[in-house]
Parts: structure tokens; C-alpha cells; sequence
């Protein structure tokens, strides 16, 4: 049993057996001390150099490499040397500081372009990589883009070294180095740009280096005083590590990376295996939200309008990605009559503003016009003369959680009732159930509703070409929705539409792919050049697989609610939920004979698309209720838009459910487990075990940072009986002290009467 | 350097442990890995991962051929020491192999075989490539005996930690712990006592002052009186004494050696200062220990320091045992007979005292 006998200038004897003592000098005994820290400054350079280095490689930007390589070997050194000795540290560190700050001001100009032309060069690799023509670029100070690049190189290098010094610091942290590391080559990795061997070499042989060390339990040049007594305690001589062992380590570890490295390259050459494998579906699912990121920053990943199912009253573009809460926002209660789509209209959009991104009404012409509901009132005349094919409806809605708006079934002439928030209110309307009313409709005035911004022309010029769009006006609409169907995917995770693009172009042209808001304003565009009056129009749209499925029936009387003819042979008075998964972008038509009627093109939903749904999707799918959970099939008949959720995805929901209580189950009993495991020690250790864990159990209670750093016994309770921790006498500390010495290193067990002292002044502090 | 112990070592029975701990981070990283490959099928992640499946094998085929080239020596430089002296104890390892360790453990076992007190250690060395590796105990003793550092077996680390390799080796290097040469106080011997232990050779009729050397099987032409009855009757056939004759000027002192330990340190010390004295009178003392393995007295003869010391050395190789006072001197009755007295060197009243015993 290793004892502490005595210690003499912090060097404790050991006690090796009884009779024999190990003088305690023997730690002192250094070996390779020097090499130890070269060994730290090879795997600091290798660990700075291959990730700074390697992620310029990768995007080909040039720069003078022999000046990085020396300024991060020069640092290397140094940070090691810091090692050294304890006074030398504390110095070392306050030097490298003031150098890097005065270099920082006095290169600032070239450090700040340098970086700048860094990004630029990056930006450039991520462009090609998106397919996009946006492209982030930062004005460069300086000329010279090569000296620029390379003054800020050695200067990130020197904090790179810095950095990585005090991550891995004494006790060889390797994820701490290894992830800032790794994460510098993610970035060119990720655009499918590839660091050259040199540097995947140098940063294996840094990481493996340092994690070797740490498993192999090399914590520092120059172990604490706590560590020689921890290990004196576990019968532990602690003799040095040597350098010379390091240092072949690290060459052993070298020798493999290397062999491994060429013989990879030889055997799976760079170019083949990234023209095979680049893309995994963990890239084509981020890259949409990488994209934003790369355009816009932080601020990409950021929905501006995250209300209701990305729809904000024409305001186009600011939604990466629509977030469906599936929260009721209205309460329908109607009777159905139809095996259509009903919508819910309560917003119209009038004039596209391009590059602002959003639809406005703001011409009074246009806006009188749209307040018009002369194909109401003819169908209420034809309602009302008695003719079979028409229908006098009522539908009450309850606005739970939606906007304050009119919500206006097709064809009502309450345009005027509002419902705010938790509120209730009550819409006539007409169905259109086939039969068209007599007369026309009322012939339109503004020229808005054929207006297309000149900024858009060229694109849905292009966009009309490509095609193919001619005929009558059914033909277009038709030719429209089928050529949307096949060249462009539903998503809803379009990505927001970047700075300095315009909506409507941006996707026609570029992105291709979108939700309802992007086929609706496009194709109110496209529909206007073709010569077709149209408008953009927002709401809810609720399909009749859904209220088959999902609506409760109630027991008011069908009369109240609906009289003449009905497309369905039963009806009753039903009560839906409209969460924001119905919310909706659609298409109005003029017609001269029928007026301003509904138009879908936004494209099916497909599976494809269901995986595309992010983690916050299926997270707030959890909290959704069943009352208001959508429940439409993907296959099933009517057109889907942002209200179509599948069940696979519902399906999803428990798992996450399960991984969740896991994990919120798992963390109290991982904390019940270290306690019990604690309990279970102190219930078989003997009384030296005992007393050490009552004690270790107080200090970890008090938390200080002065007393975790205090050696021994004697500086621990001195400090916390001079805090006022220990409300004792000195005479009683001493025996504590003593009887604590005694259960660490002695070989035998305390007394009883010791071990119930020194319990009664710890748990009596 | 007097004692050298060379061991080639790790050539047969290792053994291969692998540590959970180490082997479930080595995984948990491995898995990192390959999650970041598949996500990104990056051509650098898969040079990783083969980077660290090859790095196991690799690691462990090190750590596996350096059992097979390492050699250790244990030495130290003195044989004999005094109590509280300073003794080096040098723990050297040889690899004439490029491969290292940066963590071997030797199970190193320190203690008095004396006492039979033994304790372990582990000394945790790293092995330099194609090197030497010397790690330098500073020890002094507190205790009489005969001090022993052993190492039966050793562990090699490979670089990952995961794998452990355990193999035997016998290292083991011992140093006597001998009274200290030059008492504090001088010691006296009585004047009484010069002479009165003599054993003196009579010339009568069947007396045989000797002293019995061996116990062998009876022969054709032994004499009756040899016979050993007592051990004749354990072993079921006759045995005799062997007897060898003593010269007429040795004095004999018999170590009557307590159990409790502290009180056997102070005895031995006792006697040794008391035998240094009376050879310093030019006296020449034969020292008698019972044996309870041979079940006989050992017989030292001292006619010098040297021999003195070295009879200290024989001493401390065998056991303290415990006996019975009394029964010790029955036996001293049995096995010399002739004897009319001699000088008794036992524990009385919490110290050590040398006194004349008759024999009989």
C-alpha cells in the first residue's frame, strides 16, 4: 500500500510496503522532457496546418504556403514551450497575446482582405455547387489577393496554434481539438471540395496523436501534485513519460497515415470517387437550408412570416421553409355539399411588386372591384327564383387562432364581416354546384388584372416558350398545371428567396421548385401574359376527403344550414377543424360569363416530398392533437398544397414521441443509477471508503474552484474552516486531517471511534 | 552492483485483456466517423475511417511484438544495508525493437520475507523505441530483514489503449537489512558470562560434546544413542543424529527470537551489538536459531564480522516464526545434551536480555 508518510518540500515519501520507503524524489526524474514538447508542438502544427490548410487546399486557393507552415510551426513551438514551466506560462501566454494584438493592428488592412478573399474564393466553389447565380461577395482592400490570403493565413495560423494549445491543453482534450479542426474541412467537404493528402495526413496524424496520448493516460510535462497522490493511492508509481516513446509513437502514427493515405489515392482515386459518391441524401435534404445559409447568413435559416402555413397576406420569399403547428385557427360549421375543395377566401392579391416580393391592393380601382360580388348575387337570384342546381348555404366560422380577415366560402356577399380573434361569425353563400347563372359578369375595370411587372416579362416570356402554353384559355390553365406537375416539385422547404432576387423569377428561373404561394403568384403572372385576367388570392382550402374523415357531426338542423340543391345525398350539420396545415394559395380567373372563379395549380404532393419535411416539421407534429391532425392520403383525389400531410409522416410521430420520453426518462435515471452506484460503494466500502466519500461528497457540494485546486487535506479544510465552513476548533480539524490522511493512504481501517468523530464534524459543519 | 536479474521476457503465456472503456470511446469515435462520412460522403472521412480501422490491428501488432523484444534488469546497488539507509533500486528496460509503448505497467511486489510482509505496485513506465528505460528507486528500510523487489509479470498498452497485454517475467533482486554497525551505546557483556558458556569438552566416560549436523536414516553400526526417537516414531522408521564434533573454544548463544515483531527487531539488534563485542574480545560465538521447518537449530559460527553478518543474512532468509520459550529449551536439552550452559539471548519485560541458561 502506497502511504503518504510526510511531505518535504512537496514531495511525498511512499510508503512501498512496511519497512521500505520510496523516496518521493524520484518524480523529478525527467526524461525527454524537451522531446515531450516537441512531440506537442509537432501534433499542434499538424492539427493547425491540416485543417487551415487543407480546407484552402481543397478550394485551390492560392497563397504563399512556406510562410504558413512557418509561422504555425514557430507558434507550434511556442505554445508548447509554454509547457515548460509554470512561471514560463503564465508569461509566454501574456507575450503571444500582445503579439498577436499588435500584429492584428498593424495588418489589419491585409488580414481583413486576406479573409475577404477567402470567402470570396469559397463563395465562388459554393455557387457552382448550388447551381445558383447569386453569388456573396465582399470587397477586397487589397490588390495583391495572393499576399492578402497569405498574411491572413500565417495570422489565423497564429491563432489557430494558440486556440488549440489551450484546447487540448494539459490533460490532451482530443475532441476539443479534433472538432474545431474538423469542422474547418466540413465546409469545402460538404461543396465536394477535397483536401489534398498533405493535409489529411498532417490532421489524422495530429488527431490520432493526441487522442493516443489521452488514452494512454499522458496528461502533462509535469503532473500536479493531486495526480502523484491520486496514483500513490491506487498503489500507482508514475514513472516518466518518455519523450523518445512519444516521439516513436508519433512517427509509427505518421508511417501509417501516410502508407494509408497514398495507398487509398492510388487504389480510389479522389476525382472517381467523388464524381460516384458526393451526393448523400443528408446533403440533398440541408442543401436547401445550406443554401440560405450560404446567401443570407444566419438570418437564412430564419422564417420572417412564420404564421400560418407561410402565408402572410401576399408577402412572398421570407419562409425557408413552412412550419406547420397543425393548432386549430378556425372552426368550421357548415353541411357539406360537395365532393370539391372548399375554399375559404381572405386576401386578394392585385399588383405583384417585384424584388419587395409581395402582392398589394393598394389601387382603389382594383380594390373596389375585388370587393364586388355580383356572381354571388346572381346566384343568389338564381337561388332564390327556384331553379334546381342552386343552393342557399350558411357556414359559421369560429376564428380560434387565425388572423383577424374575412374568411369568404365561394360564392358569398359578406364580404364586409370581419372575424377577429376568438371570435364567431356567420357567411351566406351560393355554391356553384355546375349550372353557370344567367347574364355576365360584371366586365372588369382596373387594368391591373392583366398587369405583368416589366421586371418579370423575360422570365415567364421564357418560362411560356418552354411550355409550350397556347390555346384557349382552358387550354392554357390546363397546359399550365400539367407543366407545373412535371417540371416543378412540390416542396416545403423551397428555401427563402435570397437578397437582390425577386420572388416569382427566382423560381421560375432558378429554383424550380416551391409551395403553393410560389405556383399561385407565378401563375397569376403567366396566366396575365398569356392575356388571361387573374389574381392571387390566400385563404384556407379544405378537401372533402378531409371533412369525410376528420369532421364531427353536430345535432343543429340541416335547414338552418343549407337549402336546395346538394351534390352529396345525406348531408348534416358537421363541425371542422382548419388547422394552418389547410392553409392555401390559389388562382382566381376572370370569366365573362362566371366571373372570378377558382383555379388550382399548384401541383400534387407527392411521397418524394414527405422526406424533405425537417425535424421541426415532425417536432411540432407532436403536440398536434387528433381533433385537428390533417388526415388527407397522398393519393387521394383532389390536388394538394401545404394542407396535405401524409400518414407516414404521421407514423414518424411516435418514434420521435418515444426518442423523446427516452431521453427526458433516461436523464433522471442516469441520475438515479450514479446514485444508487453511490449508495451501493459507500454500503460496501469500509471505513476509510466511507469517510472519503462523506468528504469528497462535501467539497463537490461547496463547488469552489479554490478548493478543487487545493492539493491536500491540511490547505482544503484550513481554507473552509477559515470560510466559515467548518465550524470547528483547530484541534478538532487537525484529528480530521489526520484520520482523512489515514483513511487515503493508510493501509489499515480507522477506527470506529475516529471514523464517528470525523463523521459528527462534516455532517455537523 | 552486486545482484543482477535479466529476464527475457513475454515469450510465452501472454495474455491479451481489452479495456471496455477504451474500446467504447475508440467506437463511439469510429461511429462519428462514419455517421460524417455517410452524411457527406467526404473522401477525407473515408480515409479516416480507414485510417482507423487499420490503426486497431496496427496498434495491437505493436504492442503484441514489444512483449517479445522488451527485457528488463532489476538491480541494486547494495547487497547489505542499514536501517535507514539509502539504496537504489534501478529498473531498467531494454528494446532493441523500433516498436514502443508509451504505457507498460510492471507489477512490482516490495516487502520483507523475514516479517512476510509484502505489498504490490504498479510501476507505469512508457518504452522508448530501439531504447533504454531506467527508473530510479530511492529506498531506505525502517526494518530488519531481508528486502525483497520482485516483478512476475508485466502489461503492455497498445497505443489505443484498448488492448492490454499481460505476460510473466521474474525480476527479483533482494537486500539484507542489517543491524546498525556502530551502537549508540556500547555494549557490555557481563564479566560472569565470559567462560561460563564455554563449551567445554569432558572427558568422561560416553559423554559426546557435539553438535548435531544432519538427521539421516539409521545405518548399520550406528550407535543406540543417536537414534532420534521422537522423529523415528513420525517417521515410521528409525533415524539417527549426525553429529559433528565442537571445538572447545566456541561460545554458544542461542536467539530465542520472540513473534511480535517489534520485539524481535530489538532482540536481533541486542544481539548483534552483544556478538560484535564479544568477537571484538576475540570470542568466537556460534549463533543457534531454531528451525521449525527442519524442525533442527541452525548454527551460525561468527569468528568475525563477515561471519557474523553473514550468519544476520542466513537469518533473515528464513521466517519469523512463533515458539514457545520453554519448549525452545527443551529442544537446546535434546539436541545438545552435553551442553551444561550457554547463552541465551530472549525478550523479557519489554526489552531484550542476554543471560546464561543451564542446560538441563
Amino acid at each position: 500500500m502506497a502511504k503518504i508518510l510526510q511531505k518535504k518540500k512537496n514531495k511525498p515519501d511512499i510508503l512501498l510496503s512496511e519497512g521500505i520507503i520510496l523516496s518521493g524524489c524520484f518524480y523529478e526524474k525527467r526524461e525527454g522532457t524537451w522531446a515531450n514538447l516537441l512531440v506537442r508542438a509537432i501534433f499542434l502544427f499538424a492539427i493547425v496546418t491540416g485543417s487551415l490548410g487543407g480546407m484552402l487546399s481543397a478550394f485551390q486557393i492560392s497563397y504563399i504556403k512556406w510562410a504558413f507552415f512557418l509561422t504555425a510551426l514557430f507558434a507550434a513551438l511556442y505554445c508548447a514551450s509554454l509547457y515548460a514551466s509554470g512561471w514560463w506560462e503564465n508569461t509566454g501566454y501574456i507575450l503571444i497575446f500582445i503579439v498577436v494584438a499588435y500584429s492584428g493592428l498593424r495588418l489589419r488592412t491585409y488580414i481583413s482582405s486576406g479573409f475577404y478573399g477567402i470567402l470570396n474564393d469559397i463563395s465562388s466553389s459554393a455557387s457552382i455547387f448550388f447551381e445558383s447565380d447569386a453569388q456573396v461577395s465582399y470587397a477586397e482592400q487589397v490588390e495583391n489577393h495572393y499576399l492578402a490570403i497569405t498574411v491572413a493565413m500565417c495570422y489565423f495560423a497564429l491563432i489557430s496554434c494558440i486556440v488549440t494549445n489551450g484546447l487540448i491543453s494539459r490533460k490532451s482534450k482530443y475532441l476539443a481539438a479534433s472538432v474545431p479542426a474538423v469542422l474547418f474541412l466540413m465546409v469545402p467537404i460538404y461543396l465536394e471540395h477535397e483536401p489534398e493528402g498533405i493535409y489529411v495526413i498532417l490532421l489524422a496524424v495530429g488527431i490520432i496523436t493526441v487522442y493516443i496520448y489521452r488514452q494512454n493516460q499522458y496528461l502533462s510535462q509535469r503532473p500536479k501534485q493531486k495526480v502523484l497522490l491520486k496514483a500513490a493511492k491506487k498503489h500507482l508509481l508514475l514513472g516518466n513519460f518518455s519523450g523518445g516513446a512519444a516521439l516513436g509513437a508519433l512517427f509509427a502514427v505518421a508511417l501509417l497515415c501516410t502508407v494509408i493515405v497514398s495507398v487509398t489515392e492510388l487504389l480510389i482515386p479522389k476525382d472517381s470517387y467523388l464524381a460516384g459518391n458526393a451526393r448523400s441524401s443528408f446533403k440533398l435534404q440541408t442543401m436547401d437550408t445550406m443554401e440560405n445559409f450560404y446567401l443570407l447568413g444566419v438570418m437564412g435559416l430564419i422564417n420572417f412570416y412564420p404564421t400560418t402555413g407561410g402565408l402572410v397576406n401576399g408577402r412572398l420569399g421570407g419562409v425557408g421553409s413552412v412550419r406547420l403547428d397543425y393548432e386549430t385557427d378556425l372552426t368550421l360549421e357548415f353541411v357539406p355539399y360537395t365532393y370539391d375543395r372548399i375554399y375559404l377566401k381572405s386576401f386578394i392579391g392585385a399588383e405583384y411588386i417585384p424584388y419587395e416580393n409581395h402582392w398589394s391592393i393598394e389601387d382603389q380601382t382594383a380594390y373596389l372591384e375585388s370587393q364586388k360580388h355580383d356572381t354571388a348575387d346572381r346566384l343568389e337570384d338564381a337561388f332564390l327564383s327556384g331553379r334546381d342546381g342552386y343552393a342557399r348555404a350558411v357556414m359559421k366560422i369560429m376564428n380560434v387562432a387565425a388572423m383577424s380577415a374575412a374568411y369568404l366560402p365561394y360564392y358569398s356577399n359578406n364580404s364586409a364581416v370581419l372575424i377577429p380573434p376568438t371570435q364567431e361569425a356567420e357567411y351566406t353563400f351560393f355554391p356553384l354546384l355546375g349550372e353557370v347563372p344567367d347574364g355576365s359578369a360584371d366586365p372588369l375595370v382596373s387594368d391591373l388584372w392583366l398587369e405583368v411587372p416589366e421586371e418579370n416579362r423575360e422570365v415567364i416570356a421564357d418560362f411560356c416558350d418552354k411550355a409550350g402554353l397556347s390555346g384557349s384559355s382552358q387550354e392554357i390553365i390546363d397546359g399550365l398545371r400539367d407543366y407545373f406537375q412535371q417540371e416543378y416539385p412540390y416542396t416545403l422547404s423551397p428555401g427563402a428567396t435570397p437578397r437582390r432576387k425577386d420572388f416569382i423569377n427566382y423560381f421560375l428561373a432558378e429554383k424550380r421548385k416551391g409551395y403553393c404561394a410560389h405556383y399561385a403568384s407565378s401563375a397569376v403572372l403567366i396566366l396575365r401574359y398569356m392575356g388571361i385576367p387573374a389574381r392571387y388570392v390566400e385563404g384556407y382550402a379544405v378537401d372533402a376527403a378531409e371533412i369525410a374523415q376528420d369532421a364531427e357531426r353536430t345535432a343543429q338542423n340541416v335547414s338552418d344550414y343549407y337549402e336546395g340543391t346538394s351534390l352529396l345525398a345525406q348531408s348534416s350539420v358537421v363541425s371542422y377543424d382548419v388547422s394552418d396545415g389547410n392553409a392555401h394559395a390559389w388562382v382566381e380567373v376572370y370569366d365573362e360569363n362566371l366571373g372570378w372563379y377558382p383555379v388550382e395549380l399548384t401541383p400534387y404532393w407527392t411521397t418524394q416530398e414527405e422526406s424533405r419535411n425537417s425535424l421541426w416539421d415532425m417536432f411540432t407534429r407532436l403536440f398536434q392533437t387528433e381533433g385537428n391532425a390533417p388526415s388527407v392520403e397522398i393519393n387521394a383525389p383532389n390536388e394538394n398544397t401545404g394542407a396535405a400531410i401524409t400518414d407516414t409522416i404521421r407514423s414518424s410521430a411516435p418514434r420521435l414521441v418515444f426518442c423523446l420520453v427516452l431521453l427526458i426518462v433516461a436523464i433522471p435515471v442516469w441520475f438515479l443509477t450514479k446514485r444508487l452506484i453511490r449508495l451501493y460503494r459507500y454500503s460496501h466500502a469500509d471505513r476509510n471508503g466511507k469517510l472519503l466519500m462523506l468528504y469528497h461528497s462535501m467539497i463537490q457540494k461547496e463547488s469552489r474552484n479554490e478548493l478543487k485546486n487545493m492539493k491536500n487535506f491540511e490547505e482544503q479544510i484550513a481554507w473552509l474552516a477559515e470560510n466559515g465552513f467548518l465550524n470547528q476548533n483547530w484541534a478538532c480539524l487537525e484529528d480530521l486531517i489526520q484520520t482523512l490522511n489515514e483513511a487515503a493512504f493508510s493501509q489499515r481501517e480507522i477506527s470506529a471511534e475516529a471514523f464517528d468523530e470525523a463523521c459528527r464534524i462534516i455532517n455537523g459543519r | 552492483m552486486d545482484t543482477d536479474k535479466t529476464a527475457r521476457i513475454g515469450a510465452t503465456n501472454k495474455k491479451v485483456h481489452i479495456s471496455l472503456l477504451h474500446l467504447v470511446i475508440f467506437l463511439l469515435i469510429y461511429a462519428i466517423n462514419l455517421l460524417l462520412f455517410l452524411a457527406f460522403r467526404g473522401y477525407f472521412f473515408l480515409i479516416m475511417g480507414i485510417i482507423f480501422t487499420t490503426l486497431v490491428p496496427f496498434s495491437f501488432y505493436m504492442a503484441w511484438r514489444l512483449t517479445d523484444y522488451v527485457k528488463a534488469v532489476l538491480i541494486s546497488d547494495k547487497e547489505r544495508a542499514r536501517p535507514g539507509e539509502a539504496v537504489e533500486i534501478i529498473f531498467t528496460v531494454n528494446n532493441p525493437s523500433f516498436l514502443c509503448a508509451l504505457r507498460a505497467a510492471w507489477f512490482l511486489t516490495a516487502g520483507n520475507s523475514f516479517y512476510g510482509t509484502f505489498d504490490d505496485q504498479k510501476l507505469v513506465l512508457s518504452i522508448p523505441p530501439h531504447g533504454q528505460k531506467q527508473f530510479l528507486m530511492t529506498v531506505s528500510m525502517t526494518d530488519l530483514g531481508r528486502i525483497v523487489f520482485a516483478c512476475k509479470e508485466f502489461c503492455i498498452t497498445d497505443l489505443l489503449g484498448i488492448f492490454v497485454i499481460h505476460s510473466d517475467c521474474a525480476l527479483d533482486n533482494c537486500i539484507f537489512i542489517l543491524p546498525q554497525a556502530d551502537s549508540a551505546t556500547e555494549v557490555s557483556v557481563p564479566e560472569t558470562f565470559s567462560g561460563a558458556a564455554e563449551l567445554s569438552e569432558s572427558n568422561a566416560k560416553g559423554n559426546d560434546y557435539s553438535e548435531v549436523s544432519d538427521i539421516r536414516t539409521y545405518r548399520a553400526g550406528d550407535r543406540p544413542k543417536d537414534i532420534h526417537w521422537k522423529l523415528s516414531a513420525k517417521q515410521q522408521e528409525p533415524m539417527v543424529k549426525e553429529r559433528v564434533s565442537l571445538s572447545g573454544s566456541e561460545h554458544i548463544l542461542l536467539l530465542d527470537l520472540p513473534h511480535e515483531k517489534n520485539n524481535a527487531e530489538e532482540l536481533l539488534t541486542e544481539s548483534y551489538h552483544q556478538v560484535k563485542a564479544l568477537l571484538n574480545r576475540h570470542m568466537a560465538i556460534r549463533l543457534l536459531i531454531w528451525n521449525n521447518h527442519l524442525f533442527s537449530f541452525d548454527s551460525y559460527s561468527c569468528n568475525s564480522l563477515e561471519e557474523l553478518e553473514t550468519a544476520f543474512c542466513e537469518i533473515f532468509h528464513t521466517s519469523l516464526l512463533s515458539h514457545n520459550s520453554d519448549i525452545l529449551r527443551q529442544y537446546m536439552k535434546n539436541c545438545y545434551p552435553q551442553l551444561e550452559s550457554y547463552m541465551c539471548m530472549a525478550y523479557h519485560e519489554d526489552h531484550a536480555q542476554l543471560e546464561i541458561c543451564i542446560n538441563g
